[in-house]
């Protein structure tokens, strides 16, 4: 093996042998300093490649002394991959940069040598004064590269960090030279076995050199220097001090660690969450897109310290989730800011230009999740390993901290990712392509891919299928220019087999798999016939919902805690990609990706406690825990919750649903929800038979009760058709959440049979009424009507919906209202099931509404050429019509096997079934029966009605002596418009956005914190020195006290 | 020798002080710069007293000198007097 | 002799850093950052001191076998050197940026360079 040593041979000499290069031959010395640092990454790459395949480390001794009396240097595996990640960011961003070093010459080629060699040094080096020495020489060198590309504000910039650096290298040097006096040697392992700490001395000499890493690290508040750094340098220069500086500082801290006492973990855990909090809090009002960058680094760097802080608890897991998440960033970070330097947009808003290579848009999405640690990305599973590791520990302040800091970083970093997805660009300049800019964002694009893929497969517990079918969506990305039927055929192809391979095994085993699982995907491959409607090529489209579809497959699939929570990330990535495609819904696609997060996070925080209680992530185990059960059960509770959209988190709903795309709405609705449904299910199972869940389960009877009366008399007032159809969701998954909550075999029961019943119903009245809007241009109801005659498919077709979701007799609907009925005595939620009831009532306003107002009354002059809907919508509309008439003839074909299923876990008081009969604990009922008796009573009227039709005189529409309505009438007047304004008078005040009112609230609250907050960044370089010693001062005083 | 010495700690301590003060507060900043070099001079006997002569030979030839040059030379490219 | 030494490189540092904290033009706070290098050098040469030996020179005065005895700690002092030629390099760059900041707004008030901030 080559000698370490070499790394910085090359280094030195390189600069200096590059100063005899000519001075006119700049292409040249650029070339040959990149030769340099490929060299050296050679060196480290080997040693990287050497010590996992089995080498041993080796301390390398300069002078052919030992330490004390000589600097020794240590490649070890942690070595090895730092200097390797910094060389190889170093040549990255040395070709990004080619251009500008080339511009400045030879003496900005030197600097940038010496930089990298530095930070190798820095990672390597055993020695404290070596350290030093090598700090001030990075220090200098990135004062020096921050000048490369000169402007006002890189000079101020520069000057603020040489202020900051300079203090901190001062109060470093001189802890060293005490901590020497004190223990008589500089070497970073002996200083460490000395204990220094015991002595008051001592403690104050590595007081001053923790600090003074700490402060290398840009801790919140002071690290103002850093922030204008981030913004003021050149894009490829802020790469590196993000990606390489910071990778060897954290490295730095990791090692020098050892020499202080437990009291150090504490405070530098402190520390870091703090930065991590507060960074990420001030980040929340930031637009500029460089600066917001540096937020987050700094953020990201905050939360690695609280890791390293956190040692004491982690335990061997630590190194996993350090390099995890510090891989992530590094990844991530560089190629958010080389993403920067391509597009030169200042303001995150204009970083809708991206969208003109949508392949900057994926990468620049790909990085934005990876940050926020979204699977398959290294930073998931850090993330994941961290909290389990901290609920192990019963470190549950840390878990809140890390993970507001994380929702904090969501925040700007989805907002920022809707900008680009969604503004306007056509204002805005195409994108120059300079080749030896892009490659190297790419390269890092693919690797965060191919390191996450890896990790993956380190994880025990998570099968290799968790990512195999992803690779569906790299595929249907590359064959994103091809034509929609192609694409479609593909992916409907793709769920198909899955389904074919998943679904057949699940009916005999486990009956609750298989409905969920025939929902997500037999659903899903229904919603994607519609897609043939679509013309042209439907750019995204395809890759984003079979990303949805995937996830929701792996969360059925999933037996562990792990794997389902990787299932439900992917899916929520799926659908927030899907849900923000519609024309209007940058807002809403924001607030579902924020209530997702929260919602994820609780699950995280609620598995990472029961993993705790258990230890073991199997899904099975959750039955297993016996105490903190109260805090668990609420924690998944929520989180599934945000799914189902019950009150309090349904606030991204009806945006969401509503500018929806036509074919997307439906699975949003009828499939997505279901997710939420499920997880309940599989969380109640588990852990419901407890008390604590008994009582838990009481107050969401009552959220759900309350869900449903809100949700359905807000779908009353909507003026707009999806709309009401999204609060109708809300509503509905209301009921089902009441019913779940009852824990009864005929609750759950209901419960079922409203799934189902939704699932069908609500991909039929989306699909048609997103089918209609397609035809009529309009989402609202007063600009329809009189629509029957052009379209009688949908109509039939809603009005099936409508029968379906009112539970009048003979369709499905009535089904679930029977068991409803029959549950609610059962568990004697007689209040409960009393709003419930009513609010079944007020279902029939917005029904009425829906029908009336789009099919019925006057047809509208400009819609008087419209043609049905299109023949790829009624095909799965028609598909799950049949379903419905199936089920509502023969219902024992699903409640039995439902009973069944239902029974082991809940056998009490079940249905007993004679053939179609069924008979409850308090009543019989034969769906068959009913469906016939009906169906007679239906014809009749059909007949008679046909009769006597006969004699009525057929009048035309401008015939005003007959239909008494004034073409023409303004819309306000139109009576569909406000068409419950009575009701709204009286019960208006339930649905009064309250919860809205609240979250508008928190949001405020949370940006005026934000703007007042970080008027601390004066912009005055005094000021962030006098932070920096106030810093300096507030550790010394802690460690007094 | 010792009380020698140290009287002469004391007596360079004294100008390095008042010098610190100059440095800090003369309106002119070339006064201030030249208080500095005299800070580096005094320096340079403080290490010599404190048996380090080689840094003493160091701390004047670049304390006293080099410095004071990049400071002189500064000063002549900006401004001299404080506003 | 040391603690005076100790105590006077204590005071110079101070000196040092409330002259980078509060005075107002960029080259007196560079001034300030060499006040505050030279206090450090102080403090480090002092501690390396031990009453009643000699530099660490090795001549005809100072046998070698005894040497270890006989002389101060010589490591602090060749740090102290390392780090003097450091604190050189440090102040010539932050006197370029001055030069650079006042070719920008041609004063030399750090309160005039806010252009960064929040």
């Amino acid at each position: 093996m080559i000698s370490p040593i070499h790394i910085i041979t090359i280094g030195l000499g390189g600069a200096f042998a590059l100063g005899f290069v000519s001075k006119k031959a700049k292409a040249l010395t650029t070339s040959l300093m990149l030769v340099a640092i490929a060299l050296m990454g050679t060196i480290s790459g080997s040693w990287l490649f050497e010590l996992l395949s089995g080498g041993t480390e080796t301390m390398v001794y300069t002078a052919g002394f030992k330490p004390p009396y000589s600097i020794n240097l240590l490649m070890g595996l942690n070595e090895a991959l730092l200097t390797t990640m910094i060389n190889f960011v170093g040549l990255l961003g040395g070709i990004y940069l080619f251009g500008n070093l080339k511009k400045a010459g030879s003496h900005a080629v030197m600097v940038f040598l010496v930089f990298i060699m530095g930070l190798n040094v820095i990672v390597m080096t055993r020695d404290a004064f070596n350290l030093f020495v090598f700090m001030e020489v990075v220090s200098i060198a990135t004062a020096g590269l921050i000048l490369l590309t000169e402007t006002g504000k890189s000079v101020q910039a520069g000057f603020k960090y040489m202020m900051a650096t300079g203090i901190v290298a001062g109060i470093f040097l001189l802890g060293v030279i005490f901590a020497y006096y004190f223990s008589g040697s500089l070497n970073i392992d002996d200083l460490a076995a000395a204990n220094i700490t015991a002595i008051k001395g001592g403690a104050v000499a590595v007081m001053m050199i923790l600090v003074a890493l700490v402060l290398e690290l840009k801790p919140f508040p002071a690290n103002g220097w850093a922030l204008d750094v981030y913004e003021a340098s050149d894009p490829g220069v802020a790469a590196l001090i993000s990606a390489a500086s910071a990778t060897a500082f954290y490295y730095v801290l990791f090692k020098v660690i050892s020499i202080g006492n437990a009291d150090w973990y504490n405070i530098i855990a402190i520390a870091g969450m703090i930065t991590f909090v507060g960074s990420n809090l001030f980040g929340v009002k930031q637009d500029k897109a460089r600066r917001l960058l540096g937020y987050s680094s700094v953020g990201q760097l905050g939360l690695l310290m609280a890791i390293l802080g956190l040692k004491p608890y982690l335990g061997d897991k630590l190194e996993f989730i350090a390099i995890t998440i510090l891989v992530s960033h590094y990844l991530a970070k560089a190629g958010l800011f080389w993403l920067a330097g391509i597009i030169e947009q200042e303001n995150i808003k204009d970083w809708a230009i991206l969208r003109r290579k949508p392949i900057f848009l994926v990468l620049f999405g790909t990085f934005v999740f990876a940050l926020i640690g979204f699977p398959p990305f290294p930073s998931f599973y850090g993330k994941w390993e961290l909290i389990l590791a901290l609920s192990s520990a019963g470190q549950y302040y840390a878990i809140a901290f890390i993970l507001i800091g994380s929702f904090l970083e969501g925040i700007y970093l989805f907002r920022w990712l809707g900008y680009a997805i969604k503004l306007d660009y056509t204002k805005l300049p195409e994108i120059k392509i300079e080749w030896n800019k892009v490659i190297p964002v790419a390269i890092f694009g693919v690797l965060i891919y191919v390191i996450g893929a890896y990790t993956g497969t380190q994880m025990s517990g998570l099968d290799s299928l968790c990512y195999g079918p992803l690779l569906m969506i790299p595929f249907l990305y590359a064959i994103d220019s091809l034509k929609v039927p192609i694409k479609n055929t593909i992916a409907i192809l793709g769920v198909a087999t899955f389904a074919a391979r998943v679904l057949p095994g699940l009916y005999e085993t486990d009956m609750l798999r298989f409905i969920f699982t025939f929902i997500f995907l037999v659903g899903g491959i229904l919603t994607l016939i519609a897609g043939y409607a679509y013309k042209g090529k439907r750019e995204g489209f395809y890759p984003v919902a079979l990303l949805m579809f995937v996830g929701l497959a792996l969360i059925i699939r999933a037996s562990n805690t792990l794997e389902f929570f990787y299932g439900w990330e992917i899916m929520t990535a799926g659908s927030y990609f899907l849900i923000i495609r519609g024309k209007k819904s940058m807002p809403h696609g924001l607030s579902y990706m924020l209530f997702s997060i929260a919602g994820a996070y609780a699950l995280l925080a609620g598995f990472g406690l029961s993993f705790a209680e258990t230890p073991s992530i199997e899904i099975s185990s959750l039955s297993a825990i016996t105490s903190n059960i109260t805090i668990i059960f609420s924690l998944l509770a929520i989180g599934f919750m945000t799914k189902t959209a019950s009150l309090g988190l349904h606030i991204w709903l009806p945006g969401a649903h509503a500018e929806a795309e036509s074919d997307v709405s439906p699975m949003v609705s009828a499939i997505l929800l279901k997710a939420g449904v499920f997880g309940l299910m599989i969380l109640m199972i588990a852990m419901g038979h407890s008390p604590e869940a008994t009582n838990i389960g009481y107050v969401l009877g009552w959220l759900g009760a309350i869900t449903a009366l809100v949700g359905n008399l807000a779908a009353a007032f909507q003026e707009d058709a999806k709309r009401l159809l999204a609060y109708s969701s809300i509503s509905q998954l209301g009921y089902i959440l009441f019913a779940l909550a009852m824990m009864s075999h005929l609750g759950w029961m209901t419960a079922m049979v409203y799934s189902i019943n939704h699932f069908l119903y609500k991909a039929i009245l989306f699909l048609t009424i997103g089918a209609v809007v397609m035809r009529v241009g309009t989402h609202y109801m007063y600009k329809m009507g009189g629509l029957i005659k052009n379209m009688p498919m949908a109509f039939v077709a809603v009005m099936i919906g409508i029968i379906a979701l009112s539970g009048v007799p003979p369709l499905s609907g009535f089904a679930g209202k029977w068991l409803f009925y029959n549950a609610v005595l059962d568990v004697q939620w007689y209040f409960q099931g009393a709003i419930v009831f009513f609010s079944g009532i007020i279902a029939f306003l917005y029904l009425f509404k829906l029908i009336y107002s789009v099919f019925l009354g006057q047809l509208k002059d400009n819609l008087r050429h419209v043609k049905d809907i299109s023949i790829w919508f009624a095909i799965p509309i028609y598909t799950l019509i049949l379903g419905i008439m199936i089920f509502s003839a023969k219902p024992e074909w699903v409640l039995q096997p439902l009973g069944d299923m239902v029974s082991q876990w809940y056998p009490n008081s079940a249905l007993s079934w004679d053939g179609g009969l069924a008979t409850g604990p308090y009543g019989y009922w034969n769906g068959t029966g009913v469906m016939i008796t009906v169906g007679i009573m239906f014809m009749a009227l059909l007949g008679w009605l046909l009769l006597v039709s006969r004699k009525a005189v057929k009048v035309k529409q401008f015939n005003i002596v007959y239909s008494a309505e004034a073409p023409q009438r303004p819309e306000t007047t139109h009576v569909s418009y406000n068409m419950f304004a009575g009701y709204n008078k009286a019960l208006g005040w339930l649905v009064a956005p309250k919860i809205t009112e609240f979250w508008d609230t928190m949001t405020d609250w949370v940006h005026s914190v934000a703007h007042y907050g970080r008027q601390l960044y004066s912009g005055n370089g005094q000021v962030y020195v006098t932070y920096v010693v106030a810093y300096i001062l507030a550790i010394y005083f802690t460690m007094i006290f | 020798m010792s009380t020698f010495a140290f009287i002469f700690l004391l007596f360079s301590v004294t100008i390095l002080i008042i010098a610190a003060f100059f440095a800090a507060f003369k309106k002119d900043l070339l006064q201030a710069v030249i208080a500095t070099s005299i800070i580096s001079l005094s320096l340079a006997v403080i290490f010599y007293i404190l048996q380090a002569p080689d840094v003493a030979l160091t701390e004047a030839a670049i304390g006293v000198a080099l410095s004071t040059i990049v400071f002189v030379l500064t000063i002549r490219n900006t401004k001299r007097m404080e506003e | 002799m040391e603690y005076v030494a100790l105590t006077v490189g204590f005071i110079v540092i101070m000196a040092g850093l409330w002259a980078i904290m509060t005075r107002k033009n960029i080259i007196r706070i560079i001034i300030g950052f060499s006040i505050f290098d030279t206090g450090l050098h102080i403090v480090m040469v002092a501690l390396a001191y031990v009453k009643g030996r000699t530099a660490p020179i090795l001549d005809n005065t100072v046998a070698l076998d005894d040497a270890v005895n006989l002389i101060v700690d010589p490591v602090p002092q060749a740090l102290v050197l390392t780090a003097i030629v450091i604190g050189l390099g440090v102040t010539a760059l932050m006197l370029i940026f001055a030069m650079k900041l006042h070719r920008e707004k041609k004063t030399l008030d750090i309160r005039s360079f806010k252009d960064l901030k929040w």
